[in-house]
């Protein structure tokens, strides 16, 4: 079955990102495939690079990283939620004429279309709200 | 994709407070430009996003009550509200901005059971 997966909760202030990711890696081990995450409202803080996770809490982002590499899984962000969160890859970087860029690369910039995609091309659509 | 997929999207949250209640708003106005059967159920503290005489400037944000109005002109007129919310609130639906159609929860079981996805926000 294809699955589609939203995480709107950002990673330490919610459970929802390492719970999406529980749930991401469980889908897959039963064979399951999982197209696209989509990161929306606060949840788009788990694409950022520039986070420095205590020693003693593990962040969800390597294995969102690992999804990604070895599952083909595309970590979607959705552009308008994460350019006003400080979430910036190099093209908008320029763009805006910003300091830095703040996107782990394992992450894609995408318009809220895809949201609406990813819903659309699943059998099942799972939201982990904040 | 003639009919699409029946999506609805469960809106539950105040106004204000964060800009949830917006971006999850703006997600349903994007899907409402697809070729999808698009709803929207407002519960809990998200009916307040429908009330009447919201005036977002004293904030110097958008008035969410705008927004909602805008969905059928994108396509989405599908629009529900949990009524047991609207009467812990005192609130009927004359207080909204917009014609919705107030459901009891047995009805909205009925509704979410009918979706191919229900997105929460």
């Amino acid at each position: 079955m294809k699955i589609g997966i939203a995480v709107h909760g950002a990673p330490y202030s919610s459970q929802a990102s390492a719970t999406a990711l529980r749930f991401a890696r469980a889908a897959l081990a039963a064979g399951h495939t999982l197209p696209r995450v989509f990161f929306y409202h606060d949840g788009v803080h788990a694409a950022s690079a520039l986070t420095v996770p205590p020693q003693d809490e593990p962040s969800p982002q390597p294995g969102w990283a690992e999804l990604a590499q070895n599952h083909g899984v595309e970590l979607a962000v959705c552009i308008a939620a994460a350019l006003k969160r400080g979430i910036v890859n190099d093209e908008e970087r320029e763009r805006y004429e910003l300091a830095a860029a703040s996107l782990h690369p394992a992450f894609t910039i995408v318009g809220l279309g895809q949201l609406v995609d990813a819903v659309c091309a699943t059998d099942r659509f799972v939201t982990f709200a904040a | 994709m003639t009919n699409g997929k029946r999506i609805l999207f469960l809106l539950r949250q105040a106004p204000y407070a964060t800009c949830h209640a917006l971006e999850a708003l703006e997600a349903v106005l994007v899907a409402g430009v697809f070729d999808q059967q698009v709803s929207v159920l407002f519960r809990d503290a998200g009916v307040w996003q429908v009330v009447n005489g919201q005036d977002g400037s004293a904030l110097e944000a958008r008035t969410i009550g705008k927004v909602a109005q805008a969905l059928p002109q994108y396509g989405v007129t599908a629009l529900y509200v949990c009524g047991e919310s609207l009467a812990q609130r005192s609130l009927c639906p004359a207080d909204l901005v917009l014609p919705v159609t107030v459901l009891d929860d047995a009805a909205q079981a009925r509704l979410l059971a009918a979706q191919d996805a229900v997105v929460n926000d």
